[in-house]
């Protein structure tokens, strides 16, 4: 029997890394979150009837999280180009290794005290310069430093223990 | 050191900084590999990181509600319907089969799903949605409320929208239905449909940019362009032709749920610019300097 106990251990560790996986192939957050709360639900669903069978936890899910997508996209002729990722992998194996890193990056992110991750988002993905950062937010430069310094010094640490946990 | 590299890693570092960062990566081959690894992760990290975004325990609530409530959905829409159904005549339809899907927003959320022909559908609540597992060989769905539809082009099945007043045909297309018994409405963002008042003859295609309405108890159809404003709840976006500043204040409201307050010596100002998914500080910015006023980004405490 499948309880729920064990249903939200699966959900909270696969939901994130599922939707970034299918957000390669639908292009919309809305559209990724759509797939993989409606396999979850139908799971659900089955699981009071039901045992489940499944031995391969993340395999039977990227799959089927795949095959949603493609069904889903059928309908509409052709995707615009610019909304495909290219480099999808095509073994879902290495698929699910990709999603789950930039998940565990994501957690990174998520754990910054909330000024830091600002900061560093702005010079991340709004390409702004220290400077600009500063004058936006009405901090001194060497405070913008320091708190990408620290963001850099907990994605440090973090990769330590991910080497020493893969390599011994 | 993480300073330094990170100032490096950001080009901040100075040519002095830069030299002495270059030397201790020098000092030991492993260095510039863990340089590069670094580089790569927060590429990877920042790439498509939103905060908030891809909420597992917010989803995980919304996944066991669902299946808890689907029958009970289900079976207040078949009394709504029944009730409606004897009103308007013509909405059996909505009548919930056993194999029926329901997509329910409440009030205050806005909900995209794709459909099983890959059209898509954001209802903003309250409103709900049913249509026949799979479609099957037709695609027809009974709405009440306000949706909006992205239908994939399939020229072999037509996409039916049924509400209490009106039922619409396409082929492939944008637009919305909005509505309940008393008054409906359709608004064309893109292609044409055809609507036809339920239960009565005669019908009219609509064109984009057009809309037709319907009050319950009136003859016919009114057809008229429509003020793009209407959708921008979905479309995030919003044009202001000498829109009085009170009217911009209200649609921001409802589309950034906040609660923006003018003084009465404001509300009579008048706002003529155009806005593709601004965010609020970003509009309001503009607006501010334009006017020459300071309205402040009141945000609503989150519940």
């Amino acid at each position: 029997m499948f309880r729920q106990e064990e249903f939200e251990k699966l959900f909270l560790a696969y939901y994130r890394p599922l939707c970034l996986f299918a957000l390669n192939f639908t292009g919309s957050v809305e559209a990724a979150e759509d797939v993989v709360q409606q396999l979850f639900t139908e799971l659900w669903e089955r699981a009071g009837k039901e045992e489940p069978v499944v031995t391969r936890w993340q395999a039977y899910l990227y799959t089927a999280v795949k095959n949603r997508c493609i069904k889903a996209a059928r309908g509409q002729k052709c995707l615009p180009l610019d909304r495909v990722q290219v480099d999808i992998p095509g073994d879902d194996d290495e698929a699910a290794r990709i999603a789950g890193r930039e998940e565990a990056l994501w957690r990174w992110i998520d754990e910054m005290p909330p000024a830091r991750r600002e900061i560093f988002l702005m010079a991340k993905q709004q390409r702004m310069s220290y400077k600009e950062i500063a004058d936006h937010l009405h901090l001194s430069v060497k405070t913008v430093e320091n708190q990408v310094g620290k963001a850099l010094k907990s994605l440090r640490e973090k990769g330590k223990r991910f080497y020493l946990f893969f390599l011994g | 050191m993480n300073r330094l590299l990170a100032k490096y890693i950001f080009n901040e570092a100075s040519p002095r900084e830069r030299e002495r960062v270059e030397r201790w990566l020098d000092g030991n081959p492993r260095r510039r590999q863990e340089l590069e690894e670094l580089r790569a992760r927060i590429d990877l990290a920042a790439r498509r990181y939103r905060h908030g975004m891809f909420d597992a325990r917010r989803a995980l609530a919304r996944v066991l509600q669902r299946r808890g409530n689907t029958r009970a959905l289900v079976s207040r829409v078949a009394a709504t319907a029944a009730v409606i159904a004897l009103v308007a005549g013509s909405w059996l339809l909505l009548v919930p089969s056993p194999r029926a899907t329901t997509l329910v927003a409440l009030p205050g959320e806005t909900r995209a799903s794709l459909l099983p022909d890959g059209s898509r559908v954001t209802l903003e609540g309250p409103s709900s949605l049913e249509y026949a597992t799979g479609f099957d060989e037709t695609r027809e769905v009974s709405v009440t409320g306000t949706a909006y539809f992205e239908v994939t082009s399939d020229p072999r099945r037509p996409f039916i929208v049924h509400s209490a007043l009106l039922d619409v045909r396409v082929l492939g297309t944008t637009f919305q239905v909005e509505g309940d018994a008393t008054r409906a409405g359709v608004l064309v963002r893109e292609g044409r449909v055809l609507v036809l008042p339920a239960g009565e003859q005669g019908g009219e295609v609509l064109v984009a940019g057009m809309s037709a309405a319907r009050v319950a108890g009136e003859d016919g159809l009114t057809v008229s362009p429509f003020d793009l404003n209407r959708l921008s709840w979905k479309t995030g976006e919003f044009r202001f032709r000498d829109a009085p500043l009170s009217e911009v204040a209200a649609l921001f409201n409802r589309h950034f749920r906040v609660a923006i307050s003018l003084p009465d010596s404001l509300s009579s100002l008048r706002v003529t610019a155009s806005f593709d998914r601004p965010t609020l500080r970003e509009a309001l910015d503009v607006i501010n300097q334009t006017l020459g006023t300071t309205i402040p980004a009141v945000t609503l405490p989150e519940k």
